[in-house]
């Protein structure tokens, strides 16, 4: 196991162990001072240099976890998991480590063992303590600054395990080293005693329990989907590794035992043989409603192959070729090493992942910059040696021939850097060439070698260039037909006053009905309605020109102002808010899935630059007979209303007291102003993306052709509906 | 506003929300929604949602079958406004293919006026149909008002509707259904509902029959499927699969005749396979005629009419042998 952070921070001092007293009381200070207004406050008359805090060590994590793990919510809680399993894969990444063993504990803690070198046990020079101590106490205290320790790393999230430990009650550490077993335990952070050898060991490795703590996360509960993607994917990243995850939380959310079999059976079915997935019996606690450990454990010695073949297989599109092809390259010199797994499908849309050291670069960056040109250069010139190109022909765009492409690219490097808005961007720029060249070499030597497929590629790109080109004169014609009336704008919109994007929003409402209220209740001066008629094309089985011919499609593209694909332009949108108000029943569920499929397909940045919003119309109205009307949003919320209004003395009449609201044309346009749309009591919720690649699957599964995929899906997530339609 | 003023829950916020979250939490409800109250049949009284409320609401509306006609317009609006908020037309829709005898095998409403054909032409509207109940949908709901089935509230609470019907015989099987869901389908063929009695008999004398030996018992009875429209199933062992496994299919051959009309040789075709639609076939196959893949046929026409019975005449070419 290694341990702590990569990234120095500038100022970064040469820690002083706490003392368990001194940090026992920075503790109870800063727990003291939390939720208090900032004490540095501008206007604070007492703000002089002793006002100035110095954080110390692990105390400002405390204070301040945000900064170093996100957040105190569901994201943070996992990203402790993260750190600590990071760890491991950078022991198996430096070839120590084939095996991690995760599990989720019935008392809320996880426990991370390794087969790897194991923390140091020996006392550190300078510091006077365990290593293990060290690295679990001190930020910036780690073996990747250099040194024998590692030569490339993963986990860049954060601080490493000294956060954990910070942000933990409890923490145990475990180390099995040169024939013992030491062990350490750590009280928020504070070491409860020093290292100790507690016996004999034949093995090495580290396990690390941590308990999050409960006064600092908003919630304490492992998601164990989020966590086993999460694994799944580390398992296709690192050749060979075994991964094992295993939940012994006895929980009255999870589903039923059948469609924990189904979701097994469908892992088996979508990654072959090499996954092992099995329910043990977990110590025959008697539960009441799971008696069984869910374990799945994850191993592909295919690596990126086998991602590549499971991406294809989520997606159930035909591939165009037979084999995936592989290539692998690395150049000792500058410590660099590339994997890369591709394969083209029939689908209409690219899914090309990127990652460096692990880490997913959503921005991709210049391993991504370096594939791209490669793979036009080669992909055209063939296709010239071949004369499926003329002379007269252009040339085929990157977009073109990356149609229905599915790869993953993984390179490794020892000094990654990072840019872009979410660290997500690599910037090193010798990786560029680095690729370029082994993709040249390689892929046009698979090229050579197997023309028939090449060809098949080459036909399936032209045929995307066609479809673009048809597509480009839909556009045109929809663009010129917009300049005939009314300045491009599609009929049915209702403009707002002000040209100002910033402050411009526009709903989109099903329907005529409910677009009639929305009209009418609206601020004129911002708030654009866009009304769409019934359910929208699902673009998810339609190809690019058909979706264009579309009229609805055509509405919201011309509306949003900023085009699409190629074309699309962030500044030109028209509206920073593009609200999807939909009706608060399942076919407005339904409608609203196609919006978002239709928004992350062809104009996914307006959903990055957080510009799409739902809106939250209400769900109930409380028809209080001797006092105003009251609006619930949830189920909960209408029970709690009713209690407290009854409480006060007031009396819902017999007859339809609370009235459920299925369509938005119920309301009055007063009530749709002033329960949705006005900002000063509105609620909208803004769609993020986190997770592309996982989007990408996600929207394949629900939307696209393949429907054993999605029958899949429906059985294993039956039991979360939250409302069914009558 | 006829409303005193309500009251808000504060707000003024902006929450984040995952895309993949969203994706999943909507598609799974309307899935849901879709699989277990719209598209699927029950497997007790074989009806979906909005037939079991057009039945219930008939019945509760006093649309019985031993009085007078009423206007299809007002059934429907019963149905809506009570038990089925979703659009005027497909409540029309469903309810019209209760009538047609060539959907159902036993009808379920009994119609009067156009309620349209095998073909393209379809029902005339709803102001001008009238229908009421079929005698046999009076065995669907009888003794409903004895607590032999649970109710539940309607939509907007203000009455409540049975959540099955009683249906004293085996409606699934007798009239079939059909239904495409999200991420499954079902397809159930009509059967004859004498052969389905006798069965349905048999299993209720022998209650303690193994399930194979109750397999055995049922298809010895229940020969086949029974299709209103007739025409010829070719083999039998798309049916012993479907019966034994639930999945198999049954093909299915049109019945024709050779004719000799105006000295000209004619093949007609007197009965379709189910739920063919005669104008579409005629259709692509003269297509394949003009595209010259089909040869040999000079003309085609649909002599259909409710005096004739279904005729589709394809005339031969001169040197075509029947």
């Amino acid at each position: 196991m290694s341990e702590a952070d990569k990234t120095p921070m500038p100022g970064d001092e040469p820690g002083e162990s706490l003392t368990a007293a001194e940090a026992e009381e920075a503790r109870a200070a800063a727990e003291a001072e939390a939720g208090l207004p900032n004490p540095t406050g501008h206007d604070d008359p007492s703000y002089d240099a002793g006002a100035i805090t110095v954080l110390e060590g692990l105390e400002a994590v405390r204070k301040r976890p945000g900064m170093y793990i996100g957040s105190t919510g569901e994201r943070g809680l996992h990203h402790l998991v993260w750190e600590i399993v990071d760890n491991s894969v950078d022991e198996a990444l430096a070839g120590y480590a084939d095996t991690i063993d995760v599990t989720l504990m019935a008392d809320g803690g996880v426990r991370v063992t390794d087969n790897g070198r194991g923390i140091p046990t020996d006392i550190h020079p300078q510091e006077g303590v365990s290593a293990v101590e060290l690295v679990l106490t001190q930020l910036h205290a780690g073996g990747k600054f250099g040194g024998g320790g590692y030569k490339v790393s993963g986990g860049l999230h954060g601080v490493g395990s000294s956060v954990v430990n910070a942000l933990s009650s409890r923490l145990d550490a475990e180390v099995h080293q040169k024939g013992h077993v030491f062990r350490m335990t750590f009280d928020h952070g504070v070491p409860v005693a020093p290292l100790a050898m507690v016996g004999p060991s034949e093995r090495t490795g580290t396990t690390i329990t941590f308990w999050a703590s409960t006064e600092i996360f908003e919630t304490t509960h492992y998601d164990f989907e989020t966590i086993r993607a999460r694994f799944q994917q580390m398992a296709f990243l690192n050749k060979g590794l075994t991964i094992t995850l295993t939940d012994e939380r006895i929980d009255q959310d999870e589903p039923s035992e059948d469609s924990d079999e189904d979701l097994d059976k469908l892992d088996v079915e979508a990654d072959g043989a090499v996954v092992e997935v099995e329910s043990a019996s977990s110590d025959g606690s008697a539960a009441p409603k799971r008696q069984k450990a869910r374990t799945v454990t994850y191993r592909y010695d295919g690596g990126l192959v086998d991602y590549v073949n499971h991406l294809v297989g989520s997606k159930r599109s035909e591939p165009v070729h037979g084999e995936v092809i592989s290539i692998e390259s690395e150049d000792t010199e500058r410590q660099l090493t590339l994997e890369l797994a591709m394969q083209w499908t029939t689908a209409y849309s690219e899914s090309v992942h990127t990652y460096a050291n692990t880490i997913n670069t959503h921005e991709g960056g210049t391993h991504e910059e370096g594939f791209r040109a490669a793979m036009t250069k080669l992909v055209n010139d063939f296709a010239r040696r071949q004369n499926l190109l003329k002379d007269k022909d252009d040339n085929l765009t990157g977009d073109d021939i990356r149609e229905g492409l599915v790869a993953v690219v993984s390179v490794k490097l020892g000094e990654p850097q990072f840019e872009g808005q979410t660290k997500t961007k690599l910037g090193n720029s010798e990786v560029k060439g680095f690729v370029q060249r082994a993709m040249t070499e390689e892929f046009g030597h698979w090229l050579e070698a197997h023309p028939g497929e090449g060809k098949d590629i080459v036909r399936k790109a032209i045929q995307a260039a066609a479809a673009r080109m048809a597509a480009r004169k839909a556009r045109e014609a929809t663009r010129r037909k917009g300049l005939l009336e009314s300045g491009g704008l599609p009929g049915k919109l209702k403009d707002c006053q002000s040209k100002d994007p910033s402050i411009s929003e526009v709903f989109i409402v099903e329907g005529d009905s409910a677009g009639g209220s929305a009209v009418q209740g609206r601020n004129p001066h911002t708030q654009a309605i866009l009304p769409i008629r019934g359910k929208i094309l699902n673009v998810e089985k339609a190809r690019i020109d058909k979706v264009l011919a579309n009229n609805e499609v055509q509405a919201l593209i011309s509306g949003f102002g900023t085009g699409i694909g190629e074309d699309f332009d962030l500044s030109r949108a028209r509206y920073h808010k593009i609200v999807i108000m939909a009706d608060a029943d399942v076919d407005g569920m339904h409608i609203r899935t196609l919006l978002l499929t239709l928004l992350f397909r062809f104009m996914r940045p307006l959903i990055e630059a957080g510009y799409v919003y739902l809106a939250q119309p209400p769900l109930y109205r409380l028809k209080w007979s001797n006092a105003p009307h009251e609006f619930a949003f949830t189920d909960r919320e209408r029970d709690a209303l009713i209690a407290e209004g009854q409480s006060k003395g007031r009396r819902l009449p017999k007859e339809n007291g609370v009235q459920r609201y299925k369509g938005l044309g119920e309301m009055n346009y007063q009530e749709l102003w002033e329960t949705t749309m006005d900002p000063e009591h509105r609620v909208l919720l803004q769609v993020t993306l986190d997770d592309a690649a996982a989007a990408d699957e996600i929207f394949s599964i629900l939307m696209g052709e393949d429907v054993e995929s999605r029958r899949g899906f429906i059985q294993r997530n039956a039991r979360d509906v939250r409302f069914l339609d009558i | 506003m006829t409303e005193q003023p309500p009251t808000i829950t504060p707000g003024d916020r902006t929450e984040p929300i995952d895309l993949n979250t969203e994706m999943q939490r909507s598609y799974i409800e309307y899935a849901m929604s879709v699989i277990v109250s719209r598209a699927l049949p029950d497997v007790r009284d074989g009806l979906k949602p909005v037939h079991r409320r057009v039945i219930y609401a008939m019945y509760d509306g006093g649309y019985r079958p031993d009085r007078g006609y009423n206007k299809c317009s007002r059934v429907v609006g019963d149905v809506m406004g009570q038990y089925h908020p979703h659009g005027d037309s497909a409540i029309y829709d469903a309810l019209v293919r209760l009538v047609q005898d060539w959907s159902l095998r036993y009808p379920l409403v009994d119609g009067q006026g156009n309620f349209g054909s095998r073909g393209n032409d379809g029902a005339a509207a709803p102001r001008y149909t009238e229908c009421r109940m079929a005698q046999l949908s009076m065995e669907m709901v009888r003794d409903i008002d004895q607590e032999t089935v649970d109710f539940k509230d309607n939509y907007d609470g203000k009455t409540r509707e049975p959540e099955v019907l009683p249906s004293r015989f085996p409606n699934l099987l007798v009239n079939g259904s059909a239904g495409i869901a999200v991420g499954m389908a079902t397809q159930i063929p009509p059967h004859n509902l004498r052969e389905v009695a006798d069965a349905a008999q048999w299993v209720l004398a022998h209650p303690e029959a193994a399930r194979e030996e109750l397999l055995e018992a049922c298809m010895q009875r229940i020969k086949g499927p029974d299709f209103p429209t007739g025409a010829l199933i070719m083999g039998r062992k798309g049916i012993e699969d479907a019966y034994r496994t639930g999945r198999g299919s049954v093909i299915m051959r049109a019945v024709v005749e050779v004719e000799e009309i105006h000295g000209r040789q004619c093949l007609v075709v007197t009965e379709l396979p189910y739920q063919v639609n005669p104008d579409t076939l005629a259709q692509k196959i003269a297509e394949l005629v003009k595209d010259a893949k089909v040869g040999g046929i000079a003309d085609i026409r649909d002599e259909t009419s409710g005096r004739t019975g279904q005729r589709l005449v394809f005339v031969l070419k001169r040197d075509a042998v029947a």
